[in-house]
């Protein structure tokens, strides 16, 4: 690739002003926001390869379609923010904008989509019910049997993991960032309450802040720190099919059992589907199960997919809390460690937006956003979680 | 001006000189390199591409092919069509 590297050769310094833990789209994200902002003494350590963790294991989508308001609001914000990442990094990004079909089934599903549909309307994302005619306008192949409606916004659609983390990591290099793949943080040396230093698989480099986006590994990584996250890692499974000629504009969410498909700007099919039962922990088998699942409902959605070849699948992990909302911002008792985690499987979607906010409060300026209702302080005692209805695959 | 390039990937169009550039630009094991040039995402899933791949970047970084592993093979070992796999008519299906 001419004019940029992703990562940076030689040494690591003795301190550095930021250690991010993570060098996934939200460790990038963040450290690109701050070097943007002027603050550039910091290191972004990937303990794997860039693109190992669920940054490059999700499918891609982008939307505002949400349950809630916390969710709805960083996903609402970060959809025009990929819109201009390509022409930012100078790497396409390929964002495609084709729009989500969430699809009902049965009255009682008609009627709590209709209701989102309004609460959608009501905080600025102008979704839409619409009936099984104009969904088959939409989308031909669709299997219309038993289709009670959908609800459709324009402006959701999908993007490519890859190129995102490629492009920011090449624009953070640029812009002056420590950007270290295979070098792990094992350790954080704790003094007053607070990290003074990071000892890492390449030595110990002393810090002021430190930023947790370690996806599924969040868990670990705060218990370095004497931290409990209450988040959980759960194995989601994918599969992508030949290429196709483009001929599927919209995702497709089957409300009757996780299933989404979408046809990425290669032209594959890419589709997932959650399994029930599914084990906590980090585990990125592939199993037939889900194989025979997806397949199955697939092919009932869209029964002219069932000669397209799967080419691979694979596996990811969801950092999964407890009311399916990130984790942002301050740490209660270890003040300059700052979570950045918990996105639940939809952080690539909201990873524009969260990385602001978290560069925001990490150089100590009002956040654009409230942080309250993401902060880790929010699971204290009389806390009740507000369900997330629309977590999928 | 014109060039010869080696064909690597031929499901994904992926020739030496792509590869080379992306091994400059730091990726210097097989994921990071699969990742930013796609060889070995194709119908072939890295059979037939993934030996000249190791070698170039062997040459290219000075490391060893014995000890820089493969990409991790994903299933199905041929491409198969989602009706096979979606298993039994549906009539036949409880």
């Amino acid at each position: 690739m001419k004019g940029g590297r992703f990562t940076t050769e030689g040494p690591l310094k003795e301190s550095y002003q930021v250690v991010i833990v993570g060098g996934g789209v939200n460790g990038l994200g963040v450290a690109r926001h701050l070097a943007l902002a002027g603050v550039t003494d910091v290191l972004v350590l990937e303990k794997s390869y860039l693109l190992n963790g669920a940054s490059g294991r999700n499918g891609g989508g982008v939307r505002a379609q949400w349950g809630t308001l916390d969710n709805l609001v960083l996903a609402r914000e970060s959809i025009p923010m990929f819109r201009a990442m390509s022409a930012e990094l100078g790497f396409n990004v390929w964002f495609r904008q084709g729009g989500y079909l969430f699809l009902a089934h049965d009255e009682e599903k008609a009627a709590a989509v209709k209701k989102v549909v309004a609460f959608h309307n009501a905080n600025g994302v102008k979704s839409r019910w619409v009936d099984p005619t104009e969904a088959h306008v939409m989308v031909p192949e669709l299997n219309l049997e038993g289709l009670v409606g959908a609800s459709y916004h324009p402006g959701d659609g999908i993007i490519f993991p890859w190129a995102v983390v490629q492009g920011l990591a090449k624009r953070c290099v640029e812009l002056g960032v420590d950007v270290r793949t295979f070098t792990e943080a094992q350790g954080f040396e704790m003094a007053g309450g607070r990290i003074v230093a990071v000892q890492t698989s390449r030595g110990r480099v002393a810090c002021e802040t430190v930023v947790n986006a370690a996806g599924c590994w969040s868990v670990e990584v705060a218990k370095m720190a004497g931290v409990t996250l209450p988040n959980t890692p759960v194995r989601h499974e994918i599969l992508v099919t030949e290429a196709l000629k483009p001929f599927l504009d919209p995702m497709l969410v089957d409300l009757r059992n996780g299933l989404y498909a979408s046809q990425d700007m290669r032209g594959e099919i890419v589709t997932g589907i959650g399994m029930p039962g599914e084990k906590p922990g980090v585990n990125f088998a592939s199993s037939f199960e889900f194989t025979k699942r997806v397949a199955r409902a697939l092919v009932d959605l869209v029964p002219t997919l069932g000669d397209v070849k799967v080419m691979r699948q694979w596996a990811g992990a969801y950092d999964v809390t407890p009311d399916n909302k990130p984790i942002l911002g301050a740490t209660p008792g270890v003040p300059n460690f700052v979570q950045l985690n918990g996105a639940s499987g939809h952080g690539f979607m909201i990873s524009p937006m969260t990385t602001k906010l978290v560069a925001q409060h990490v150089l100590g300026r009002k956040p654009d956003l409230d942080l309250k209702p993401y902060a880790l302080s929010r699971f204290g005692p009389g806390w009740k979680p507000e369900t997330e209805t629309l977590v999928i695959g | 001006m014109v060039t010869p390039k080696t064909i690597v990937c031929a499901c994904e169009d992926v020739n030496d000189v792509e590869l080379r550039e992306a091994i400059d630009a730091g990726c210097t094991d097989l994921e990071s390199l699969k990742r930013l040039t796609g060889f070995a995402t194709g119908p072939c899933q890295g059979k037939a591409c993934l030996t000249l791949a190791r070698c170039l970047l062997a040459e290219a970084t000075g490391q060893d092919t014995a000890s820089m592993g493969a990409i991790t093979f994903r299933a199905p070992t041929q491409p198969i069509p989602l009706r096979y796999l979606a298993g039994a008519p549906e009539e036949e299906r409880a």
